[in-house]
């Protein structure tokens, strides 16, 4: 990937996180990557096109971090689950940490013939469909129920932490979860 | 259609239950109550449930979750309004039509753990103990006159060691479960014993009000500082296990 091509894009995740992604304009992006509009369409067919790499983007680097973090010293599939919140807990209250891409696409995007929200939908599927696997792993009977129960608790403490920074509405997310998998654990 | 910002929905909360917390969990059946009703589905299809700037149904929630003692009545009632549009149109749009029953469990465990949770002593016990504290209060009454009368008279007056430490801080909010139980234990075993901690009336009235709920009454707060206090005061109280039977055997 380009330099210039990368610095578009997180450029772009920054604005989108921190300003809204409809009230970013592209002119808004390209003055603060330092191109200009000609460079970003070269890259870019349209902005549309730019908002679903942004998505994509932003969900693979989480994933990637977060299936690091669960598959490191070899844990047991009880332990993945049951640590699940910890990590998304360190990764919320890390420095960085700007919102979930897929989660505020959807709300700004909320039309569902939209490709945007046809992405985060799907993001949000997948992601959900993530956390019944390390449920069914973990010998969980309703691994999909407690998988919607964890999504919604995950989702929930995102949009109010990205209302409010350093809410700590993941902490009693986390504890929350620890009480539905502790429940689906001895069910 | 924003539904979760409308006077019905929160006309139909208010009279939905007796209690706070009730009220806050019955958001999840009676929007799905509504999506069962006819037509209601084809009539929302393509349209959002909620305005982005709709704040009626979660200044209501504020209001309920600070009503049932949550910790973070304003975050809890946002977690649960977010959750509650996620699980609409998850059912709307996912057709997935137990949507609004998962989030109903997991809004359960949200407000469990942002809210105080109490465990109680069964009540003989408690009088148990009550009886035996206002026994200890009658005998410290009458040796607090015989202290006073030695005081007058005693010229140095050693400072007495603080009665409870300082409490360390904790980012926790709840106390951990090992904890709890490891207090509640030691309160049941007073339970067999004689106990008197004629101390208890000299202390600061809020650690005074800690004793009294926690160790007489046994309403053990989840609070690890108000727990930790409770601990300290049970390891200054006497104790005596000699069975009531045996002692008097031996007199």
């Amino acid at each position: 990937m380009s330099l210039l091509r990368e610095k578009i894009l997180s450029t772009a995740t920054n604005l989108f996180q921190t300003q809204g992604i409809n009230s970013t304009g592209v002119d808004n992006i390209v003055a603060v990557a330092g191109t200009t509009k000609m460079t970003l369409y070269k890259y870019f067919r349209t902005k549309e096109s730019l908002i679903l790499e942004v998505l994509q983007k932003n969900q693979q680097d989480f994933q990637s971090w977060l299936d690091e973090k669960l598959n490191s010293n070899n844990k047991k599939p009880s332990d993945k689950i049951q640590q699940l919140f910890d990590f998304i807990e360190e990764w919320i209250n890390a420095p960085g940490f700007i919102g979930v891409g897929f989660i505020k696409a959807s709300a700004e995007f909320p039309n569902e013939e939209n490709p945007i929200h046809q992405l985060s939908s799907q993001q949000s599927r997948e992601f959900r469909q993530f956390i019944g696997k390390l449920a069914a792993d973990a010998n969980i009977r309703d691994a999909e129920g407690l998988a919607l129960q964890l999504s919604l608790l995950f989702e929930g403490a995102v949009q109010a932490e990205q209302m409010k920074r350093g809410s700590g509405a993941i902490k009693y997310a986390k504890k929350a979860a620890k009480i539905l998998i502790d429940g689906a654990i001895k069910n | 259609m924003d539904i979760l910002n409308s006077d019905w929905l929160i006309k139909m909360l208010e009279k939905s239950s007796q209690t706070p917390r009730g009220r806050l969990l019955s958001l999840f059946d009676i929007l799905e109550d509504w999506l069962e009703a006819p037509s209601i589905r084809e009539q929302i299809a393509g349209y959002t449930i909620a305005k982005q700037n709709g704040h009626l149904l979660q200044d209501y929630l504020t209001l309920q979750a600070s009503k049932a003692n949550a910790y973070m009545p304003e975050m809890l009632a946002n977690q649960l309004y977010f959750m509650a549009i996620a699980a609409t149109q998850e059912k709307l749009h996912a057709k997935n039509e137990k949507s609004l029953m998962h989030a109903k469990n997991a809004a359960n465990a949200l407000i469990f753990a942002q809210t105080k949770k109490e465990f109680r002593i069964t009540k003989p016990s408690a009088y148990a103990i009550v009886a035996s504290f206002v026994g200890t209060m009658i005998v410290a009454g009458g040796l607090f006159i015989i202290n006073s009368d030695q005081a007058t008279r005693t010229p140095h007056i050693v400072p007495a060691e603080p009665l409870i430490q300082p409490v360390s801080t904790t980012s926790e909010l709840i106390a951990s479960p090992e904890q709890t139980a490891a207090l509640i234990a030691q309160i049941e075993l007073m339970r067999h014993g004689n106990c008197h901690f004629i101390e208890a009336l000299q202390l600061p009235d809020n650690i005074k009000g800690i004793y009294i709920n926690m160790v007489v009454h046994g309403q053990v707060s989840t609070d690890p500082r108000e727990q930790q206090i409770a601990m300290e005061l049970i390891k200054k109280t006497r104790c005596n296990y000699t069975p009531m039977l045996m002692a008097n055997s031996t007199s």
